[in-house]
């Protein structure tokens, strides 16, 4: 198969399919449909069919700009007392804004009743390059160009540890029920019931203290995607399950994945085909493609996706 | 013998002597961890007891004075109960409290408002005047003993106003357990002593408390995340403070304000105008009583107490203060070691404190 997926926009075409992996909430206003707005759904179709949706990530722009958005910082202070021979180090939690004007890669969601396990960690893995590469491409002023993302941390028994041990005390209501009424607005309404002073965490209860930073089960994929792409866990936590926000920067991601600009051109002859990125030189989309990089530097493709990509022969492309 | 109730005249409150350390030490022993002005600790009591003798010799007063006294039964002559103050908490250093906050967090969209208790590591009462070492055998407790041991030094204070200051505390014993073992310290300040909760009182003891700001978060605590043990303990009493802090809550001292930063105990504080005993009492002349007392007024429980410093007595007496003066008799003019003629500070006692029926 030379196309593996076609990463493009979702459009108001898709949203009966993206009802299966994002809630309802999420989908009323479908803020992403507007391309003026800094909120772009980026969804994943079969190479093949066009028409399958297996898999969507949001990348929003600027967040916390109009609504403030939250976040734990983790920090440390040093307790220390000579005369006792004391001294301890005690970590911090304090409720900021530190992300702000942050890029932020969300929502990714994986169709995972279409999709054999293995296909599923390529395509997480491939919906956070391809939203980094549009990132790369389109947003090289991007200022701050700090980009988050945050995994879901530690569950138990279907709730969180962290969650029981310490924002309950201050949200007592069914958080599942209010997720789904308000979507991710809720994270917002509920910052302004929760201490806003430093919050030594040995006072939590030890279950608590031990799900921060920590990740869910479920999401060792997400977390391998973003690190093969250069984020690492920064110093803050999610407000509901202390879960690890990831980041990076625009300059490292351009460091560390920089992005190619090649001529393409179709080949029937691929010996040594390779998985590439190929971004659409006039649309925020992309393609996976199985490609092969040629001694003059060219970029050679099989005709059947140049047919499908729409490729002029010679066109320079973007590759991830 | 007659019984302890049916004659407070038989109490008498004066300054400890060195005579007095092996009554002391007794009450040391028998106090639970967290009276902290009573170490169980001869050389500590004995060094305790120079200061006090010291304090009240001096003329020269520099704040770091303690004050301690002793309750007579002069009809048996044993010691019965003993009580101090300190003249600044906190002396050269700082004195560490936390004070109860409460911050209202409101979120309109999610219909939730909370009310949130805090507790903000402070030194508010650095400097206060500071009553301790409250301390009355058992026998004695449902008699008017306690009050005169309580309410006299408060007498003593306004008598005194230059060696003290205008506001006045006192901690009160918060709960722990006959083992030492503390709900509240074991969910606060054992997360950064290390220690558990006899330790740092012994280390407490008598030494500066600086370290205390070292190891303390300056950051409030934020009570509802504490364990629901360490949250019921706060602002709660040992059984033993149960009586000192009735006295003091009666006296008109806040007690809703500040706690004890290892214990959770309350600590009370007022201004020391305010306090009933204070800001009722008034200077009188001493009278030798002559003949039986008139049925005019019915005679009322008084506080008295002479106006000295070194050789301040204290006691109780039945009497009807008039515009001559109060009328005692000898007996009670001996235990105040005044004559006829000299100054009286007296302050009337309340009913319900006298154990009379209003």
């Amino acid at each position: 198969m030379s196309i593996h997926w076609h990463f493009r926009p979702a459009c108001a075409d898709d949203l009966r399919a993206l009802s299966k992996l994002l809630p309802a909430v999420e989908l009323e206003t479908a803020g992403f449909l507007d391309a003026q707005s800094n909120d772009l759904l980026l969804v994943a179709v079969a190479g093949r069919t066009g028409t399958d949706i297996q898999g969507c990530i949001r990348v929003r722009r600027r967040i916390g700009m109009e609504q403030p958005r939250y976040w734990y910082h983790l920090g440390c202070v040093v307790l220390a007392a000579a005369e006792l021979g004391l001294f301890q180090r005690e970590q911090t939690l304090l409720l900021g804004n530190d992300h702000t004007g942050a890029t932020e890669l969300a929502d990714l969601q994986i169709d995972r009743d279409a999709l054999a396990p293995p296909a599923q960690l390529l395509l997480t893995r491939y919906l956070v390059r391809a939203a980094l590469c549009l990132l790369q491409r389109d947003d090289a002023t991007l200022q701050p160009d700090r980009i988050i993302a945050a995994v879901p941390g530690v569950q138990i028994g279907g709730t969180s540890p962290f969650w029981e041990g310490f924002g309950r005390h201050f949200f007592p209501g069914d958080v599942a029920q209010s997720l789904a009424r308000f979507g991710s607005q809720w994270y917002t309404h509920v910052a302004a019931l929760l201490p806003r002073h430093p919050i030594v965490t040995s006072l939590l209860h030890a279950n608590a203290q031990a799900a921060i930073g920590g990740i869910a089960s479920d999401a060792h994929p997400l977390r391998d995607a973003l690190t093969a792409s250069g984020l690492r866990p920064g110093q803050h936590v999610s407000l509901y399950d202390a879960g690890p926000v990831y980041e990076t920067t625009l300059s490292e991601l351009n460091a560390g994945h920089p992005l190619q600009q090649l001529p393409v051109r179709p080949s029937s002859e691929l010996n040594n085909p390779q998985t590439y990125l190929i971004l659409n030189p006039s649309e925020p989309s992309l393609w996976l493609v199985q490609a092969e990089m040629q001694a003059d530097g060219r970029l050679a493709i099989s005709p059947d996706c140049r047919l499908q990509t729409a490729l002029a022969d010679a066109t320079t492309v973007w590759v991830g | 013998m007659s019984h302890p109730r049916e004659t407070p005249t038989r109490f008498c409150l004066r300054p400890c002597d060195a005579d007095d350390l092996p009554a002391l030490e007794r009450f040391a022993a028998a106090s639970p961890v967290g009276i902290t002005t009573l170490p169980n600790d001869r050389s500590m009591l004995h060094a305790r007891l120079q200061r006090s003798l010291h304090s009240f010799a001096t003329e020269d007063v520099s704040g770091e004075e303690i004050y301690l006294f002793a309750l007579e039964d002069l009809d048996s002559g044993g010691v019965i109960g003993i009580s101090g103050i300190a003249a600044r908490a906190g002396f050269a250093d700082r004195f560490y409290s936390f004070r109860n906050e409460f911050v209202v967090h409101r979120s309109l969209p999610l219909g939730v408002t909370n009310r949130i208790h805090t507790l903000h590591l402070c030194h508010d009462l650095t400097d206060v005047t500071l009553l301790i070492s409250f301390h009355i055998d058992a026998a004695y407790a449902h008699t008017l003993a306690p009050q005169l041991l309580s309410r006299a030094r408060l007498l003593f204070i306004a008598q005194q106003a230059e060696r003290f200051a205008d506001r006045v505390a006192a901690e009160s014993a918060g709960v722990a357990d006959d083992c030492g073992r503390c709900p509240f310290w074991d969910a606060v300040g054992r997360q950064f002593f290390g220690m558990d909760y006899p330790t740092i009182e012994r280390l407490t003891g008598g030494r500066s408390k600086s370290f205390i700001a070292d190891l303390m978060p300056p950051s409030p605590v934020y009570v509802p995340l504490l364990p629901e043990e360490a949250q019921w303990a706060i602002g709660q009493l040992h059984p033993v403070a149960e009586l000192p802090f009735s006295i003091l809550i009666d006296e008109g001292f806040d007690a809703d304000t500040y706690i004890d930063i290892f214990d959770g105990g309350p600590t009370v504080q007022e201004r020391l105008a305010m306090l009933k005993t204070v800001s009722r009492s008034r200077l009188q002349r001493a009278q030798l009583q002559c003949g039986a007392p008139g049925t005019e007024h019915t005679p009322r429980w008084h506080v008295v107490t002479n106006t000295l410093r070194q050789g301040f007595r204290a006691t109780l007496t039945r009497a009807q203060p008039d515009a001559t003066g109060l009328q005692l008799d000898a007996a009670t003019l001996h235990a105040l070691g005044v004559d006829s003629g000299d100054p009286l500070r007296v302050a009337e006692l309340d009913t319900h404190q006298a154990g009379e029926q209003p």
